[in-house]
C-alpha cells in the first residue's frame, strides 16, 4: 500500500471542510472493507484518507411514524441485529444478515456499501424496494438523493466528490405491506448474488394489490427497480397469471453483466425464477 | 474481449466516412481524451477514466492499419498505458460503414487487457470500454451532423 | 490388526499451540534486519520477444538497491525436473506473468513502484493457447532448444514425446491384443470430459529468504521439500550442493504447490548484487495468475463391454495442459502420473492408454493433491454411470460387476494389491440407503477412488536423554498435514513411552538426504523410518524399558537409521452422496455425503479427520466452484472474491466410515491418506445429479448454470 495521509475528524463539520479542501484526492473511510482492498492492490491511491469513526452520530438508528433512519456509519451486523429494523421490515434485517461473512458484517457500514455502489451488494436492493432516500452533505449544501437516482454506473453513485452520505431515510410502509429478500447463491454461501431480488407488495381488502416494488441486484450495472412488473400487480389479485407476468416483466427489465457467476442470459432468466419466488412467498 | 457496437448517423456515408479518417478530429470525440496531437501517421494522446474511486491515465497512440476507402473499411490499432495502476490495453478496432445517410456504422473491437489493469476485473473493464466507445458514437453523430 | 492402544487416543499436536495462538513463524515472518524485499517484473502478454529492457528511472528511485534482468543470470533456468524455466526471462516471455526483471528495494512498496517504473519493449508472437493448436503438425516449438535442458537425476532417458510441444508423452498398452478385445466387445461407448485448471491455494503464499555469507548461500523457504530445492539450485545455479543450505520454517499449507519453487533462484541473484538478504512474498494475484496450477485436461474415454456389462475392453487419450514450461513436474515421465491409467481400481483385461501433457503458452502447470487423478476420476466415473444408464443396470449394480478383486487384472498393467474395493463400495451402498426411493429432484451418486500408498528412503535419528526425554531429529517438515507429530506418536508408541517426552526436530539440509512431502509418503516412509529408529534404540538398550535405561546413562545415546519404504499397496474410498437439484435454477445442494475409506491403521485419528473430511471439501470446491478461468491467455480470477472456495458454512452432513482390511504396508499397518478423498468428490457429485436430475455435466465445475443448460437442452 502507498503511504498516505490519515485524518480522523472529531465533527461532522470538520470532516466536511476536510472534504471540500482537496475533494479528487481525498478518499472516506468507514468500514474499510472495500477501500482498504482497493488501496492495498493500489488500484486507488489517495492522497488523504478521511477515517469517519469518531462521528458517532453517524451510527444512529431511529425508528418513528415517519419510518426508519439508519446512519451511513451503522454496521450490518448491528442493523441485523436492531429491533427498530425488524420492526420496521424483517425483510430489512434478514438483508443486512445476509451480507458477506460475520467479519465483514461487524465491520462494513451501510453507508460504504452504497457509495461503493458494486452492483452485487444485497442492502441496495432492499432499500430500493423499501423507497429509500439517501442524504448528503457538502460544506456548502445538504441534499436528499432518491434511491432511484443514486446509482449511476457499476461503482458511481450521483454523489459529488465533496459530499458525504450522512443516512437513509426510510418511508412508513403502507398498512399491511410484506416484503421479502432473495439472494441466489448457487456455488458457495461465502460470495455475491448471482441474482438478488427484494420485492414488496400491499393489497386491499380485496386482495388487490395496491403497491408493488421489485428491485433487482446483480441483474445490471445498478440496482434495478422493474418498473414495469411493478405496474403490472397493481390492481390485480397476486395469483399464479399476474405473478408470473411480473417475473417475465423484471427478467425483461435486466441488463445483466456477464461475469464469473453466469452469462447473462443465465442471469436474465434467473431473475424471472427468482422474482416469482419472492412474489409467491409474499402474495 | 470483444465488443461490437452499431450506430446509425443520419449524414451521407461520405461524410461520416471523412469524419472517421480525420483521425485527431475523431480521436477528441473519445470521451475523457485530452491532449490529443497528430505525430505523422499517429495520433498521440491520453485518456483519463474514472471507475468509481479508480482512476486511470491511459497514454497511448493509435494508427490506421489498414484502410479501403471504397469498401469503407478500415482497421485502427490503438495502444495505451497506465503508470499509476500499471499496465495497458491494447484494442484492435474494425471500423465498417454500410448504407447511406442513413449510414450505419459497426465499430468492433477486440481488447486486449495487460498487466495489472485486469485486476479491475473483465466485465467491469468491457462495461467501461462499452461507455467509452457510446460516447464516441454519439459525438462523431453530432460532428457529422455539425458539418 | 491393531495397534497400540496410544493410536486410538485422539493426539496433541506438536505445533497446535502455536499455531492456534499465532506464535508460529512463518517464512513471511522471519524478520532480517537489513533485509531487502523483492517484487518481479511480469510479462503481460502469453508470448512476445523481449526487445529491450529500460530500467534507469527504476534505478534512480531512492531505496532502490538492485534492478537486474534476464541478461543477468547467466542463462539460469529452473525446475523440479525438468529446468526448462529462465529464472528471468531473457529473450521470449512464453506466458502472462512469466518474470523479466527483479527489483530489491528498502520496501516492498519501493520495490513495487519501481516493477512499475522499468519499460519493457515487446514484440507480441503468436500464442499457443489451446492443446489442440500447440499439436498440430505445423505448431511452432515452443521450446526449440529443449534438447540443451537439463534434465535432474535421470533415472532413465529424458522422455521425449511424437510431437516437440509435448512435455511428456506415455503410450502403454495392458493385457494383450487391445483392438481385438474391443472388436470381441458387445457394446463400445466412447465419451470426452473436460477440467479446467484449479489452484492448490494454501492460505501461506510462496516466500523465500535468500542470503549468502562467506561462500554459502542461506536460503530460508516454503518448499516442502529442502533437500530437494537445494540439489535444483545447485544445478541450475551452477554451485556445488553443499554450499547450499536450505533450512525451512513451518510451512502454512502445501496441497502439492509448495513442491515448486522460483523465487529463491532471483533472490540469490539479488543476494549477490547487494550483499543483503532479499525476500519475496507472492501476492495473492501472483499465487492465482503465475504459479503452478493443477493442469486443465480434456480425457476422451472409450469402453466396450460385454452382454452383461462387463468391462473387456478400454482406452483412453487424455491431454494435459502443461503451459509454458515443466519445471513444474518431479515426476521423471514430465507426466501427471495419476491422469494415464483410467478406471483405476476396476478390472480390465485388456486396456490402452495415451496421455500427453502439452506445452503450450499458459501459466505453468504443477503438482496439486493427487496430480492428475481428480481429472481421471471424474472422466473414468462419469463415463461408467452413463455406461450404466445406457445398459439399463444401476450405476451400482455395473460398479459392482467391475470392480477389482485381489489380483485382478487392472489398468495399470498388475494385479490389483490393495483394499477389499467391494467392501468399501457395499458399505457405502448401505450407508446412503442406495434402495430408499427418492422424490423429484433428488438422486444418488457413487464413485471410487484409489490412490497408491508412497514409497522412499529417509533416515531418522532418536537421541534418548538421561532424564528420559527422546529428540527425534528428522529432514522433513510440517506442512499441516501433522507430519512430526505421526513421527512422535509413532515412536513413543513403539517404545512404550508417553508421547510428551518425544520431541521431533527439524533439520536443514546440512544433514541425512530427505526426501520431503509429497506422493503419499510420509506416513509409509517417515512413519516406517520413526518405527525403524524406536526398534533400533529398544535393541541398543538391550529392551529395558526407557525410563530404567535412561537413568543409567552415562551421556545421551544416539541412533540412526535409514530407512527404505518399498513395499506397493493403496488406499481407497467408495464415495456416496445425496444431492438436492433445482430444476429451475440449476443449483445444487449435497444433501448428504458418505466416504468409506480404508488408511490401514490409524495413527493420528484427528489428523486423519482433517486429512479425510479436508480432502472432501478440497474436493467439492473442484466440483463445485473452482475455475481459473482464462481470457485472452490471462487468467481473470486475481483475488479469492473472484477464485471461488468452498466455505465451512456450505459443507454438507458428511460422515467417514474406516474399514481396515488390515494389509496396509506402512508403520503398524497405516496407509496414507492426504491424497485418497479429493479425487472422487467431483465424480460423485456429477453421478448424483445425474441421478436427481438428468442432467449429465462433462465438464468441470459443476455450477448452477452448467447444470440449468443442460436441463435446457434436455427439455
Amino acid at each position: 500500500m502507498r503511504p498516505f495521509e490519515y485524518l480522523e475528524p472529531e465533527t461532522l463539520d470538520e470532516a466536511l471542510a476536510l472534504l471540500a479542501e482537496d475533494p479528487d484526492d481525498t478518499l472516506v473511510l468507514a468500514g474499510g472493507t472495500s477501500l482498504v482492498i482497493l488501496m492495498k492492490q493500489e488500484l486507488v491511491r489517495p492522497a488523504r484518507v478521511i477515517g469517519l469513526r469518531k462521528l458517532a452520530q453517524l451510527r444512529a438508528i431511529r425508528s418513528g411514524d415517519a419510518g426508519l433512519t439508519i446512519g451511513a456509519l451503522a454496521t450490518h451486523g448491528s442493523l441485523a441485529r436492531a429491533s427498530d429494523v425488524n420492526a420496521f421490515s424483517p425483510a430489512l434485517a434478514a438483508t443486512f444478515a445476509a451480507v458477506a461473512t460475520v467479519r465483514i458484517r461487524e465491520q462494513a457500514t451501510v453507508g460504504g456499501n452504497i457509495v461503493h455502489a458494486d452492483p452485487s451488494q444485497d442492502p441496495p436492493v432492499t432499500l430500493l424496494a423499501l423507497d429509500a432516500t439517501a442524504v448528503a452533505m457538502s460544506k456548502a449544501r445538504a441534499r436528499r438523493i432518491p434511491f432511484d437516482e443514486l446509482f449511476v454506473d457499476v461503482f458511481e453513485t450521483s454523489l459529488e466528490p465533496d459530499e458525504l452520505l450522512l443516512r437513509v431515510e426510510l418511508p412508513a410502509l403502507p398498512v399491511g405491506a410484506r416484503a421479502t429478500y432473495k439472494k441466489f447463491l448457487p456455488n458457495t454461501l461465502d460470495d455475491y448474488a448471482t441474482v438478488a431480488v427484494a420485492a414488496v407488495v400491499a393489497t386491499d381488502a380485496d386482495g388487490r394489490c395496491t403497491h408493488a416494488r421489485i428491485a433487482l441486484g446483480g441483474a445490471g450495472p445498478v440496482p434495478l427497480r422493474a418498473h414495469d412488473a411493478e405496474r403490472s400487480l397493481v390492481g390485480r389479485r397476486l395469483d399464479d397469471r399476474s405473478i408470473t407476468e411480473a417475473a417475465a416483466l423484471a427478467a425483461a427489465a435486466t441488463d445483466p453483466i456477464a461475469d464469473l457467476r453466469g452469462s447473462a442470459r443465465y442471469k436474465r432468466a434467473m431473475a424471472g425464477v427468482w422474482t416469482e419466488r419472492a412474489l409467491r412467498e409474499i402474495a | 474481449m470483444k465488443l461490437e457496437h452499431v450506430v446509425s448517423i443520419d449524414a451521407p456515408r461520405s461524410r461520416v466516412w471523412a469524419g472517421l479518417m480525420d483521425l485527431p478530429a475523431a480521436a477528441r470525440c473519445v470521451p475523457g481524451a485530452r491532449d490529443i496531437a497528430a505525430d505523422g501517421d499517429v495520433v498521440r494522446g491520453t485518456l483519463e477514466v474514472r471507475v468509481g474511486p479508480v482512476r486511470l491515465s491511459l497514454a497511448g497512440s493509435v494508427i490506421v492499419e489498414q484502410r479501403d476507402d471504397i469498401a469503407g473499411t478500415a482497421r485502427l490499432r490503438a495502444d495505451a498505458a497506465d503508470q499509476r495502476i500499471g499496465g495497458a490495453l491494447r484494442a484492435f478496432v474494425d471500423l465498417a460503414v454500410t448504407g447511406d445517410g442513413p449510414t450505419q456504422l459497426r465499430v468492433s473491437t477486440d481488447v486486449a487487457i495487460l498487466g495489472r489493469i485486469g485486476e479491475l476485473g473483465q466485465p467491469l473493464i468491457a462495461r467501461q470500454a462499452d461507455k467509452v466507445l457510446a460516447g464516441f458514437a454519439d459525438c462523431l453523430r453530432k460532428t457529422v451532423a455539425a458539418t | 490388526m491393531t495397534g497400540p492402544a496410544l493410536f486410538m487416543t485422539p493426539e496433541r499436536r506438536l505445533d497446535g499451540t502455536d499455531k492456534i495462538s499465532g506464535a508460529t513463524k512463518y517464512t513471511g515472518d522471519i524478520e532480517f534486519p537489513g533485509a531487502l524485499e523483492a517484487a518481479f517484473v511480469r510479462s503481460p502478454y502469453p508470448h512476445a520477444r523481449i526487445r529491450s529492457v529500460d530500467a534507469v528511472r527504476a534505478r534512480a528511485l531512492p531505496g532502490v538497491r538492485a534492478v537486474i534482468t534476464g541478461a543477468d543470470v547467466g542463462g539460469a533456468r529452473l525446475g523440479r525436473r525438468l529446468q526448462d524455466w529462465p529464472v528471468l526471462c531473457w529473450d521470449e516471455v512464453l506466458f502472462v506473468g512469466d518474470r523479466v526483471a527483479a527489483v530489491a528495494a528498502d520496501s516492498r512498496a519501493i520495490a513495487e513502484e519501481a516493477v512499475r517504473l522499468i519499460d519493457v519493449d515487446y514484440e507480441e508472437l503468436p500464442a499457443l493457447l489451446d492443446m489442440e493448436a500447440a499439436l498440430r503438425p505445423d505448431a511452432p516449438a515452443l521450446h526449440p532448444e529443449s534438447a540443451s535442458y537439463r534434465f535432474l537425476e535421470g533415472r532413465g532417458p529424458r522422455p521425449s514425446g511424437p510431437h516437440p510441444n509435448h512435455q511428456g508423452y506415455v503410450s502403454e498398452s495392458h493385457g494383450g491384443d487391445v483392438d481385438a478385445a474391443f472388436a470381441g466387445a458387445v457394446r463400445v461407448f466412447e465419451h470426452e470430459f473436460t477440467t479446467p485448471r484449479i489452484h492448490q491455494l494454501a492460505l501461506e503464499p510462496h516466500a523465500a529468504v535468500v542470503w549468502i555469507v562467506g561462500d554459502r548461500v542461506h536460503v530460508v523457504s516454503t518448499n516442502k521439500a529442502p533437500f530437494t530445492l537445494r540439489d535444483q539450485m545447485a544445478a541450475s545455479l551452477g554451485l556445488e550442493p553443499g554450499r547450499i543450505v536450505v533450512d525451512n520454517g513451518p510451512i502454512g499449507g502445501d496441497f502439492g504447490g509448495k513442491g515448486l519453487s522460483t523465487d529463491e533462484y532471483v533472490l540469490y541473484f539479488l543476494a549477490r548484487v547487494t550483499g543483503k538478504p532479499v525476500r519475496a512474498i507472492t501476492r495473492m494475484a501472483d499465487e492465482l495468475t503465475a504459479m503452478n496450477p493443477r493442469h486443465a485436461s480434456r480425457i476422451r474415454l472409450r469402453t466396450g463391454v460385454d452382454a452383461t456389462g462387463r468391462i473387456v475392453a478400454h482406452e483412453s487419450h487424455a491431454t494435459f495442459d502443461g503451459g509454458a514450461y515443466a519445471a513444474g513436474k518431479p515426476t521423471p515421465r514430465l507426466m501427471v502420473e495419476g491422469g494415464v491409467q483410467t478406471l483405476e481400481g476396476y478390472r480390465v483385461p485388456a486396456s490402452r492408454h495415451e496421455a500427453a501433457v502439452v506445452y503450450t503458452n499458459h501459466v505453468p502447470g504443477g503438482h496439486m493433491r493427487a496430480p492428475g487423478q481428480p481429472q481421471n476420476v471424474f472422466a473414468s466415473e462419469s463415463h461408467l454411470d452413463i455406461i450404466a444408464r445406457e445398459l439399463g443396470i444401476s450405476p451400482l449394480e455395473l460398479r459392482r460387476r467391475n470392480l477389482a478383486h485381489s489380483g485382478d487384472p487392472v489398468t495399470s498393467g498388475g494385479p490389483w494389491h490393495g483394499p477389499d474395493l467391494h467392501a468399501l463400495l457395499d458399505r457405502a451402498a448401505t450407508e446412503i440407503d442406495a434402495d430408499r426411493k427418492r422424490g423429484p429432484g433428488r438422486g444418488v451418486g457413487f464413485a471410487i477412488g484409489v490412490r497408491h500408498v508412497g514409497t522412499g528412503s529417509t533416515t531418522i535419528t532418536l537421541r534418548l536423554d538421561r532424564d528420559g526425554r527422546i529428540e527425534v531429529t528428522t529432514g522433513v517438515g510440517e506442512q499441516g498435514g501433522g507430519q512430526h507429530t505421526l513421527i512422535q506418536r509413532i515412536v513413543a508408541a513403539t517404545l512404550a513411552v508417553d508421547p510428551a517426552r518425544v520431541s521431533v526436530r527439524r533439520l536443514d539440509t546440512d544433514s541425512p538426504k530427505d526426501p520431503g512431502i509429497g506422493g503419499s509418503r510420509v506416513t509409509p516412509v517417515h512413519g516406517g523410518a520413526a518405527r525403524a529408529a524406536a526398534e533400533a534404540l529398544r535393541e541398543k538398550l538391550g529392551g529395558r524399558a526407557i525410563a530404567d535405561a535412561a537413568a543409567t546413562l552415562l551421556e545421551p545415546i544416539e541412533v540412526s537409521v535409514k530407512y527404505d519404504a518399498t513395499a506397493a499397496d493403496h488406499g481407497a474410498c467408495a464415495h456416496a452422496m445425496e444431492v438436492a437439484v433445482d430444476a429451475e435454477t440449476g443449483a445444487v445442494r449435497v444433501l448428504e455425503a458418505v466416504v468409506v475409506v480404508d488408511v490401514g491403521q490409524v495413527i493420528n485419528p484427528v489428523g486423519l479427520r482433517g486429512q479425510l473430511e479436508g480432502g472432501f471439501v478440497y474436493g467439492l470446491g473442484m466440483a463445485l466452484t473452482e475455475d481459473l478461468a482464462v481470457e485472452h491467455g490471462r487468467i481473470r480470477a486475481s483475488n479469492l472474491g473472484d477464485y471461488k472456495l468452498p466455505t465451512i458454512a456450505d459443507v454438507p452432513p458428511l460422515r467417514i466410515v474406516h474399514l481396515n482390511d488390515g494389509h496396509g504396508v506402512g508403520p503398524y499397518g497405516a496407509r496414507s491418506s492426504g491424497e485418497l478423498v479429493n479425487p472422487g468428490v467431483p465424480a460423485v457429485l456429477a453421478n448424483a445429479v445425474a441421478d436427481a436430475s438428468g442432467a449429465r455435466v462433462h465438464t468441470l465445475p459443476i455450477t448452477a448454470e452448467r447444470v440449468w443448460t443442460a436441463l435446457q437442452a434436455k427439455n
